[in-house]
C-alpha cells in the first residue's frame, strides 16, 4: 500500500517574507539578548579586561599584563582551592547523575503515589541555599547534631565532627549539595524518560529484552540528548561550588573546603584585588569549558 | 472684582494650599548604612532611627540601610566610587584606618566641635582607635567584649557555687571538669565549655590568650608577632584546653550550639548573645573573662560612626547631629543588639540601668578596662578575615586539630599575615 505524498510545504519563496520573518524572531529574541549582553556578555568581557589590571574597584584600574596570572600559577592558596574544587566535582557530580537518572526511573514507574514522592524528591529544591547551609549545619553538629544522635544510637563514638574535621568536612559538603540539587537532574531525566515512545520498548520486548535490556539499549541511548545536557551542567555547577561552603564551613576547617569561588570572592570582595579575582574567574571559566568540550567530545555530541 | 480676578486669587491659593505644608514638612534626609543585620537587630534599629526621625525638630531625616557586613565593605566602596556613599555608616574602630586612607571617610574634629560631641569618659584607647594620623575619622558607640557565660541550672547540678563565677584558669578548669558528663559507654553527654574548633571565635579567644600572656599580634617592625613565646604560651594553652576533653569542639563556624543546647555549661562570647539566651528561657549567669595567662584582658571590637566624604559639604553638619543623637540615645540598641555603650550619658540612662538585663551586661561593663582590640590596621579586614584565606584561622585550626605543632601554626601564621601586609 503506497502512502499518500505529503502535502507540498508552503516555503515563504520571497526574500521579504524571509526577512520579515527573522525580524520576528530577532524581535522575540531581543529582551533574553539586551540581558543577557547587559549583565552577562559585557561584565564577562570587562571581567577578563581586569585579570590583566591591578584595580581595587576605587580609582582607575592599571595595567599589568600577565603579572595577575602569574600570580595565581604561584599561589599555594589558589592551587588549594582548584584541588579542593576537583575534589568536590569528583565527590559530588557523579552521584548528582547517577542518582539524578536512577531517582528519575525510579518516580517514572506507575507506582500508586507516584505524584506525592515525585513532590517530596523535588521539595528541597525550592529551598534556599542559607537555609540548607543552616539545616545541615544543624544536623552534622558534633555535640548535639541529630545525625552524631543516631550514630550515637548505634554504637558510634566519639561523636564524628563532620565540619570540623578536614577529613570529613568536604564529603559533608558533597552530601549536602546531593541531597539539596539531586532532584533538578531527576527532573530533567524524567521528562527526557517520557519522551521515549512507548513503541520503542514495546518492539524490544517482542525481541526478547527484559528489563535490563530495555534499559541498556533503549533507554540509555535514548538519553544521551539529555545526558549532553545534564553532565556539563553538573559538572559546571559542582566546579562553581559556594553558597552551601559560605554558609557551612567558610572555607574552612584548615582551609579544606576552601574552593575557587570563594577564593575568588575573597579576593573581590575581602581584599579588594579585583585584578586577581578576575583572572581566577578567567582561569576558573577556562577549567569549566575544557571539561564541557572534553564531556561533549566524548559522548559525540560535537 | 471681576470673574477673573477671582479665578486668579482662587488659583493662587490653591497653588499656596499646595506649597506651604510641603514647605513645613520639607525634610532633609541623611543615608546611613550599618551592618546590624543579625537576629531582629535591623527591626530593632529602624524603631530607633524611627523616634528620631519623630523627635528631631530640625527636619532630619535618617534613611538607613542594612547589609551584612561583608556586603556592606564591597557597598561602601563601590557607592563611594560612583560619588554616591551614604552620608553616614556605622562599622568597626578596626576599620576605619583602611578607608580613611584611600580617602572615603571624613576627618570630623571640626564637625565634632560644632555639634559639641563630649567623649569625656569614655576609654582612652578607644578614642585613640577612632583616630588616623591624630584625626578623628569616627566616633565610638560600643564596646562588645568577650566573657563568660555559664548555665546556672549546669553549674548548680555540678555542685558549684553560680555566684562564685571562675576568675583563673585553675577555677575556669575545675568548673569545666565538674561539669563535664561521661555515660557508662564513656561517651560524653554534657561539655564544661562550648568552644569551636578555630573560627572566629578561635581566633577572638586566641587574641584574648595572647595578649593575658603578654604578647600582641603585631611587631614595632609593623609585621606580625606571633612567633613570640607569649603567642607560643597562648596556642599551647588553647590546644591543652581542646584536649583536655572538656570542650565540645564544635565546627569552626561560630557553632555554640552545644551550649544554646544545654550540653555545655560554659561559654566565650560577646555581650550578643544575651538577648537570644534570655529569649530561650536560659537561666543564665555572666562573668568576667577569667584571666587564663598572666595579667586580665579580653577580646573586643567596637562599633563607630564616621562620615564619608560628599561632593557637597552641605549636609555634613546634619549628619553630625545624626551621630551626637544616636551616641546620646545608645542606650536602647545597646540592651537590645547586646553592646556596652561607651559615652557616660547613655550608660547612665535609665533605660540602661534599669533594664532587667542589666544584671547581664554588668561584667561586660566591668571588663571595659580589661579589653583589648586588635590592631586598626590598614589591611584589618585581609589580616583578620574570617573566611578560608585567613592564615590565623587555619593555623589555630591545625594546632587545636594535632595536624600542626604549635610552631609549626604559629610559624605558617606569621609568614600567612606578612605575605598579606606586605603584598603591594
Amino acid at each position: 500500500m503506497s502512502r499518500p505524498a505529503p502535502p507540498k510545504a508552503k516555503h515563504a519563496t520571497s526574500p521579504w517574507i524571509s526577512i520579515k520573518n527573522d525580524l520576528i524572531a530577532y524581535a522575540f529574541m531581543a529582551p533574553y539578548l539586551f540581558l543577557f549582553i547587559v549583565f552577562l556578555l559585557l561584565p564577562a568581557v570587562v571581567g577578563v579586561y581586569a585579570s590583566f589590571t591591578k584595580w581595587g574597584i576605587i580609582g582607575q584600574p592599571k595595567w599589568v599584563g600577565l603579572k595577575n596570572y602569574n600570580k595565581l600559577i604561584n599561589s599555594d592558596l589558589f592551587i588549594e582551592s582548584l584541588q579542593n574544587t576537583l575534589y568536590f566535582v569528583v565527590l559530588a557530580a557523579i552521584p548528582l547523575i547517577v542518582l539524578g537518572f536512577l531517582l528519575a526511573l525510579l518516580v517514572n514507574q506507575k507506582l500508586r503515589g507516584r505524584n506525592i514522592a515525585r513532590a517530596i524528591v523535588f521539595l528541597p529544591h525550592v529551598v534556599s541555599v542559607a537555609a540548607v547551609g543552616i539545616i545541615f549545619q544543624w544536623i552534622l553538629e558534633r555535640s548535639s547534631g541529630l545525625l552524631n544522635y543516631y550514630l550515637g544510637l548505634l554504637g558510634v563514638n566519639p561523636p564524628i565532627n563532620w565540619l570540623g574535621d578536614p577529613d570529613s568536612a568536604m564529603p559533608a559538603i558533597a552530601i549536602t549539595t546531593i541531597w539539596w540539587t539531586v532532584n533538578g537532574n531527576m527532573i530533567i531525566y524524567l521528562a527526557g524518560l517520557q519522551d521515549i515512545p512507548e513503541d520503542l520498548y514495546e518492539a524490544a520486548r517482542i525481541d526478547g529484552a527484559g528489563r535490563w535490556q530495555e534499559l541498556r539499549y533503549v533507554t540509555i541511548p535514548m538519553l544521551m540528548p539529555v545526558n549532553a545536557f545534564v553532565i556539563p551542567l553538573t559538572v559546571i555547577a559542582c566546579w562553581r561550588v559556594f553558597g552551601q561552603v559560605f554558609v557551612m564551613t567558610r572555607g574552612g576547617p584548615q582551609g579544606s573546603t576552601f574552593t575557587v569561588a570563594q577564593f575568588i570572592y575573597e579576593t573581590a570582595f575581602v581584599n579588594f584585588n579585583m585584578g586577581l579575582a578576575s583572572a581566577a574567574g578567567v582561569i576558573l571559566m577556562l577549567i569549566t569549558l575544557s571539561f564541557t568540550i572534553i564531556q561533549l567530545r566524548a559522548m559525540k555530541v560535537i | 472684582m471681576t470673574k477673573r480676578s477671582l479665578l486668579k486669587i482662587v488659583l493662587l491659593a490653591l497653588v499656596a494650599l499646595l506649597l506651604l505644608p510641603g514647605a513645613a514638612l520639607a525634610q532633609t534626609p541623611v543615608t546611613l548604612m550599618h551592618g546590624w543585620t543579625g537576629a531582629d537587630n535591623t527591626e530593632m534599629l529602624n524603631t530607633v532611627f524611627a523616634r528620631f526621625n519623630e523627635e528631631n525638630a530640625d527636619g532630619l531625616v535618617i534613611e538607613p540601610t542594612a547589609l551584612q557586613w561583608d556586603d556592606l565593605f564591597t557597598q561602601l566602596r563601590l557607592t563611594a566610587a560612583a560619588g554616591n556613599p551614604p552620608d553616614v555608616v556605622m562599622f568597626h574602630n578596626t576599620e576605619v584606618t583602611g578607608y580613611a586612607r584611600e580617602g572615603i571617610l571624613l576627618p570630623v574634629d571640626d564637625l565634632m566641635a560644632a555639634v559639641d560631641i563630649d567623649l569625656t569618659g569614655v576609654p582612652q584607647n578607644i578614642i585613640e582607635l577612632s583616630k588616623v594620623d591624630g584625626e578623628f575619622y569616627c566616633l565610638p558607640g560600643d564596646l562588645h567584649p568577650m566573657n563568660l557565660y555559664y548555665n546556672v541550672d549546669l553549674v548548680e547540678a555540678a555542685g558549684l557555687d553560680p555566684d562564685s563565677p571562675p576568675t583563673t584558669g585553675e577555677e575556669f578548669m575545675a568548673w569545666a571538669e565538674a561539669m563535664t558528663i561521661t555515660d557508662d559507654d564513656g561517651m560524653v553527654t554534657q561539655y564544661g565549655l562550648d568552644q569551636p574548633l578555630g573560627g572566629s571565635l578561635g581566633r577572638w579567644f586566641f587574641h584574648t590568650l595572647l595578649y593575658q600572656f603578654g604578647g600582641s599580634w603585631l611587631g614595632e617592625d609593623g609585621l606580625a608577632a606571633v612567633d613570640s613565646e607569649e603567642a607560643h604560651e597562648a596556642l599551647q594553652y588553647m590546644v591543652d584546653l581542646q584536649n583536655s576533653g572538656i570542650s565540645s569542639m564544635g565546627s569552626g563556624v561560630g557553632d555554640i550550639s552545644a551550649f544554646q543546647n544545654e550540653r555545655a555549661g560554659m561559654v566565650l562570647v560577646g555581650p550578643w548573645m544575651v538577648n537570644s539566651y534570655i529569649r530561650e528561657g536560659k537561666n543564665l549567669g555572666t562573668a568576667v573573662m577569667p584571666t587564663f595567662g598572666n595579667v586580665p584582658a579580653t577580646w573586643t571590637n567596637t562599633h563607630c560612626l564616621a562620615l564619608t566624604r560628599q561632593d557637597s559639604d552641605e549636609n555634613y553638619l546634619n549628619s553630625m547631629k545624626v551621630i551626637k543623637w544616636f551616641l546620646e540615645n545608645y542606650a536602647e540598641p545597646g540592651i537590645k543588639v547586646g553592646i556596652v555603650p561607651v559615652l557616660p550619658v547613655a550608660l547612665a540612662d535609665p533605660y540602661w540601668t534599669d533594664h532587667e538585663f542589666a544584671q547581664y551586661y554588668a561584667p561586660f561593663v566591668d571588663s571595659l578596662s580589661i579589653s583589648v582590640m586588635e590592631p586598626a590596621i590598614e589591611k584589618y579586614t585581609s589580616v583578620f578575615a574570617f573566611g578560608g584565606q585567613s592564615p590565623i584561622l587555619r593555623n589555630i585550626e591545625a594546632a587545636q586539630a594535632g595536624d600542626k605543632s604549635v610552631e609549626e601554626a604559629l610559624a605558617d601564621m606569621k609568614a600567612g599575615i606578612d605575605e598579606i601586609l606586605l603584598d603591594e
